[in-house]
């Protein structure tokens, strides 16, 4: 059936006046695999939201087989036959697996719980499908990859005709990876339409039959992927508007800032993500971390900042061990760090612009006198740095969380960068927000090199990366498994390939990311 | 384009949500005093009498207007204290217990370390009272640093070892033999009022008041004029950003609530000796109590603790006469302090009058702005 | 110091202190329960001790003016308002969004106001309902059972409630890890997008278990006023609710460990008692229970990080040989 799953003209906009999908027109063959590819802020989630009745649309149609459906309510999109694996995993660690499949559909008999039933339904639709997984196995206990089952599996057994992965594919292992995409394809070939978000083209162009393009809000097309390149899906995803080169010179880079040495992270669970790391930024220089979300970007930078503890090998800022040091320490010594996430991490919500900024200058004799503080002197400066970080406000006094998201990431890069700082660790600077305020702060940071700041650089948006990079590291595993220094000549297929693993440096090229 | 108007959404959205908080809160305190006025015209047998005396009676000699004023006292020294540890996200609940014992500290001293000497009975109360006091909730805090133990539950039992502890020393040790339940006396009169007039004319100057008020401005310009202050309401908006800019958590939590526990027991010290001439406290106080209503009144502002302390205060007078004048209850104000309590705090309470404001402010900013454009 | 340990020796040789455990224990354990299944749904019903206030004075006033004192009636009357309470604790906490701990403050306001308020309106008297009685529950004698020395001692001849509220802990259990509804509360107190992700709504399920909790606030309520008293007086639950709250929190909202700190508490209530009787000062027997809680708390919250720490280690011991 061509027009199985029709979304028509969906309008979605949010109460902070953000306009997330801009008549977007979707619609999904019955028994394909379709792709939906945007950057990050696109629109796809908030169209996959209204589509399992978690957002309603401001405007638009949603039919199903013909017939149009209203989805008020995850309940109703699940009898109407729609199953979603979030991207953030929706079980519940203490109970068993087959409780988690069950979660909703609970069957009874008499007044108890048919713990027996559960399992029952959980191995039948597992044999089915063949998927491999323990149903007395207690959530909490089993790999990501499992997890993962499990949540495709609760959607299988509530019989939902369509099912919504959200980058699925982010938290897995290669090998996890091809497991699922084979589970996938049995799934398709049984009937079943599947949404796949992603932004790994790789993997849309390998799985999908068709993809649909998203960007800002509308939709660009949509192919078969069998007629288009990477390329292809990549330019229609990024559009020509967003490859603005930031104007720089060449790099001077002079003495190391950060040494980072056999490093190894293990994360919160006890996994070793991080693995014999060395490299060096020095000053002068940005520095990029490339690589797919997942492989010890997260747990280096938590490492390097001093978030995060690390048992092996060693950081050094300017030559003091970064462990020995807290977070006061190493901001005394001058690393500044923009986090990945500003609203849970970056800001005070409730309180004013004004004190956002000064958050991490609260120990400074400017601003602080033996006892009191010094309004006068903080009035204006954070007024001054309002204006030169172009923030939108009416004064400092307002609370920053009613500001725009460009806006707020601006008074972050305004914090950090007007700290005394050496090496300024930056995490994803510019994700999620508008070009005029991403194009600012790129601006910005190599106004930062050219004063003789070390800069690290985390970034998904690969654009970005390669354009303000004077070297990149690229990360997989891990590890790191290449050091580019000929930006000029890098191309975001070779990029690709270092990233997914496909190819890797000699040890000999990648020890070279470690000055001496 | 977009920009601007983006922009003028939210400063509607701050505008409407300011004036949105102070409807609220009248419109609570509104359903609050509404609901006494219905249970004292059912209840009451002299219904006119009893509603004059709980609107009007502290103002009506300067007997009751004394009164109000020191019923304000206590809760203004527990509401103070409980901003600062609330501003931090400490819920500690340990302040019956620092104010009981600030009361026994400053009784003690009093009585046995400077006896009638109130030149140095009256500072060295306040200084072991604010040690004593610091001590009872610094326990939940330590326990909580060590073992992760929750401050909550074990403030709360805390309190009723303070109350328990402290009728052990009384009785053990402390009582006069003559009385049930009291130490012996420090002094003839309070020492730490003076009295003018007699009668219902007479009119009781409270030195605790200055004591208070100093306080009050103290932990205001504490919370939002020093770099402590600054660190404490960063770790209570949020902890991980505090953590991240380096501030050290675990210490700026310790610290609120030490500062909390001093200010109770600098409470407790006061009104001992204010009020009293010996000690008999065998329960507890439920001033900490009235801390936290004092504190959510205030939004955790100490600079609003005055006018919140003396509207409860000026209820709870204004019931006491009624209860001891006519047949009324004077508990009754502790229904009123719930259901402001209930509805002050409630998010979703008239919200969709919230709605309509935003929309009414954003329309008068964007006429204000054509106005401009002509 | 041999003396005060021969006292203790003659306290725990005495099979009616083992009654009297049994016998003080009921209301810090329907609070503790009750506690648990809201905490299960991640919702501090701090407000129980106002709600076994408010519900303790319901039934009184309940079996007095319509039931001729009959405790019957009463223990209904607590139960229905208990369920009523705690229907309103939802309604502010989770559809007018109030922080459900202040709430609870909120609650116990009202429950001390409300009684002392309407204790007087009723009766005149302004501390206790003396004048109003509202019966007693029946004791009962197992039979088989009380002829057992010692044991029969101990197990029999309690009060219909206190078995009730014994039975109660396994009833618990039952619902919470063996039904559909149990099931769901614990899904959403655990991981609320979860469960709503299934389409089950957060706001019935807690509202569900915030009622529920109410029902044991009213049992525990009713205790005081029909089986440990025959009256009503202001502030009679004297803090039990929050032992409750402390049990639970100690048992981690599970029901039988949290039944078992409860039974602790009760000892120490009953020590307290005993040990009245032998010269130690009552001041400092009373302090002991609420010691315990807070020593017990730490040693819980000792024992859960350990926990945690452990079930890390193994989980990624499981993980790691699977690499090389």
């Amino acid at each position: 059936m061509d027009n199985f799953l029709v979304m028509k003209d969906i309008t979605k906009v949010y109460d902070n006046g953000c306009m997330a999908n801009d008549h977007v027109n979707f619609s999904a063959r019955q028994g394909e695999i379709h792709a939906i590819c945007g950057e990050n802020g696109a629109g796809k989630s908030t169209l996959m939201k209204m589509l399992f009745g978690i957002e309603q649309p401001d405007e638009g149609t949603i039919t199903i087989k013909g017939k149009t459906v209203n989805l008020s309510s995850p309940t109703r999109a699940i009898e109407e036959g729609i199953g979603m694996v979030h991207q953030h995993f929706m079980l519940v660690p203490s109970l068993t697996v087959a409780e988690n499949v069950v979660l909703g559909i609970e069957p009874t008999s008499g007044l108890h719980f048919d713990m027996n039933k559960a399992i029952e339904m959980t191995e039948e639709v597992c044999k089915k499908y063949n998927f491999n997984i323990n149903p007395r196995a207690r959530v909490m206990d089993i790999s990501v990859g499992m997890k993962q089952k499990v949540e495709i599996v609760k959607a299988l057994v509530k019989g939902c005709e369509i099912l919504i992965l959200d980058e699925p594919t982010a938290v897995l292992t290669p090998q996890e990876t091809a497991e699922l995409f084979q589970q996938l394809r049995a799934l398709r070939e049984s009937g079943k339409t599947i949404i796949f978000i992603s932004h790994k083209l790789n993997e849309v162009k390998e799985l999908c039959d068709r993809v649909t393009v998203i960007r800002k809000g509308k939709t660009i097309d949509t192919f078969d992927t069998a007629g288009v390149t990477e390329a292809d899906i990549s330019r229609a995803m990024v559009g020509v508007d967003i490859l603005l080169e930031v104007e720089k010179e060449p790099a001077q880079p002079k003495e190391n800032v950060l040494v980072v040495k056999d490093l190894g992270v293990y994360n919160e669970a006890g996994k070793k993500v991080v693995k014999g790391v060395s490299f060096s930024v020095r000053s002068g220089e940005i520095v990029g971390i490339a690589g797919v979300e997942g492989n010890g970007q997260r747990e280096l930078i938590d490492a390097i900042t001093g978030l995060h503890v690390y048992s092996e090998g060693s950081i050094k800022m300017l030559d003091k061990e970064v462990s020995s040091e807290n977070i006061k320490g190493l901001r005394k010594l001058g690393m500044v760090h923009v986090p990945e996430d500003r609203m849970t991490m970056g800001i005070a919500p409730k309180m004013s612009i004004k004190e956002n900024m000064i958050a991490d200058k609260i120990d400074d004799p400017r601003y602080v006198g033996r006892i009191l503080n010094k309004p006068k002197e903080i009035k204006e400066d954070t007024d001054r740095w309002i204006e030169e970080f172009k923030v939108l406000c009416e004064n400092g006094e307002e609370q920053i969380n009613s500001l725009s998201g460009g806006n707020i990431q601006k008074v972050v890069v305004a914090r950090e960068f007007t700290s005394y700082n050496r090496l300024l660790v930056c995490d994803q600077p510019t994700r999620g927000i508008d070009i005029g305020a991403s194009e600012f702060i790129r601006q910005k940071l190599v106004e930062m090199r050219d004063e003789g700041k070390a800069v690290l650089l985390i970034s998904a948006d690969l654009g970005e990366i390669m354009n303000l990079s004077d070297s990149l590291l690229v990360m997989h595993g891990g590890e790191i498994v290449a050091y580019i220094t000929d930006m000029e000549h890098l191309t975001e297929d070779e990029l690709g390939y270092y990233m997914l693993g496909v190819k890797r440096m000699t040890p000999e090229e990648i020890g070279g990311a470690l000055h001496a | 384009m977009l920009k601007d108007k983006l922009a003028a959404l939210n400063i509607a959205n701050m505008k409407a949500a300011q004036k949105h908080s102070i409807l609220r809160m009248a419109v609570s305190i509104a359903i609050g005093l509404g609901l006494a006025t219905v249970l004292i015209l059912f209840t009451s047998n002299k219904p006119s009498e009893s509603l004059k005396y709980y609107f009007t009676a502290p103002l009506m000699n300067a007997s009751y207007f004394s009164f109000w004023i020191q019923k304000a006292i206590p809760i203004m020294f527990t509401g103070t204290a409980v901003c600062i540890m609330f501003s931090a996200n400490q819920f500690n609940l340990g302040l019956e217990g620092s104010f009981l014992f600030g009361g026994l500290t400053a009784a003690l001293t009093n009585l046995y370390i400077a006896p009638n000497n109130p030149a140095l009975g009256i500072p060295l109360s306040m200084i072991l009272g604010i040690l004593v006091g610091a001590l009872i909730t610094f326990i939940p805090a330590l326990l909580n640093r060590l073992f992760n133990a929750s401050i909550m539950v074990v403030s709360l039992m805390m309190n009723y070892v303070c109350l328990n502890f402290s009728m052990y020393l009384l009785f053990t040790y402390f009582k006069n033999p003559a009385s049930s339940k009291n130490t012996y006396p420090w002094a003839k009169d309070t020492i730490m009022t003076l009295k003018f007039g007699r009668g219902n004319n007479q009119f009781t100057l409270f030195l605790s008041f200055f004591v208070v008020l100093a306080v009050v401005i103290l932990a205001w310009y504490f919370l939002f004029r020093t770099k402590t202050g600054y660190k404490l309401r960063t770790v209570g908006v949020n902890a991980n950003f505090a953590k991240y800019v380096g501030i050290n958590i675990v210490n700026v939590a310790i610290i609120a609530q030490i500062i909390g526990g001093m200010i109770g027991g600098l409470g407790g010290a006061c009104e001992i000796m204010s009020n009293y001439t010996n000690y008999s406290w065998v329960e507890l106080t439920g001033f900490g109590w009235d801390g936290v209503t004092i504190a959510i009144f205030a939004k955790n502002n100490p600079k609003y603790v005055p006018l919140a302390a003396l509207f409860l205060a000026y209820l709870r007078t204004g019931a006491m006469v009624m209860s001891f004048k006519t047949n009324v209850q004077n508990e009754l104000t502790l229904v009123i302090e719930g259901v402001v309590i209930l509805f002050l705090l409630a998010e979703k309470f008239l919200s969709g009058t919230y709605r309509k404001m935003i929309v009414a402010e954003a329309e008068a900013k964007k006429a204000k702005a054509a106005k401009e454009a002509k | 110091m041999g003396q005060v340990l021969s006292t203790f020796a003659r306290i725990f040789a005495n099979p009616n202190f083992y009654a009297t455990v049994l016998a003080v224990t009921p209301p810090i354990l329907f609070a503790a329960l009750g506690c648990a299944i809201a905490q299960k749904a991640n919702a501090t019903n701090m407000g129980i001790e106002g709600i076994m206030l408010i519900s303790s004075f319901c039934g009184v006033m309940a079996s007095y003016y319509i039931g001729h004192t009959n405790p019957w009636l009463g223990l209904l009357v607590s139960i229905i308002v208990g369920g009523i309470l705690g229907y309103l604790v939802s309604f502010f906490a989770f559809r007018l969004k109030v922080d459900i701990i202040l709430v609870g403050i909120a609650m116990n306001l009202l429950g001390n106001g409300l009684t002392a308020f309407f204790l007087y309106v009723f009766t005149g008297d302004r501390s206790t309902s003396n004048s109003l009685q509202s019966g007693t529950l029946p004791q009962i004698s197992i039979p088989g059972l009380k002829d057992i020395p010692v044991l029969g001692q101990i197990l029999s001849g309690q009060n219909i409630l206190t078995y009730i509220a014994y039975i109660l802990i396994f009833v618990l259990s039952f619902f919470l890890f063996k039904t559909k509804l149990g099931l769901r509360i614990r899904a959403v107190g655990e991981n609320v997008n979860a469960a709503e992700s299934v389409g089950i709504s957060s706001l019935k399920i807690r509202t569900i278990a915030l009622i529920i909790s109410g029902m044991f606030g009213g049992l525990g309520g009713a205790f005081m006023s029909s089986v440990y008293l025959s009256y009503f007086t202001k502030g009679i639950v004297g803090g039990r609710g929050f032992i409750g709250l402390a049990a639970c929190s100690m048992g981690g909202a599970n029901p039988i460990p949290a039944a078992l700190t409860s039974i602790l508490f009760g000892f120490f209530y009953a020590l307290s008692g005993f040990a009245r009787t032998t010269g130690i000062s009552d001041n400092l027997v009373n302090m002991w229970p609420y010691i315990a809680t807070i020593v017990g708390l730490v040693v819980y919250s000792i024992k859960q990080t350990n926990d945690e720490k452990k079930r890390l280690a193994g989980l990624n011991a499981e993980e790691e040989p699977k690499k090389s």
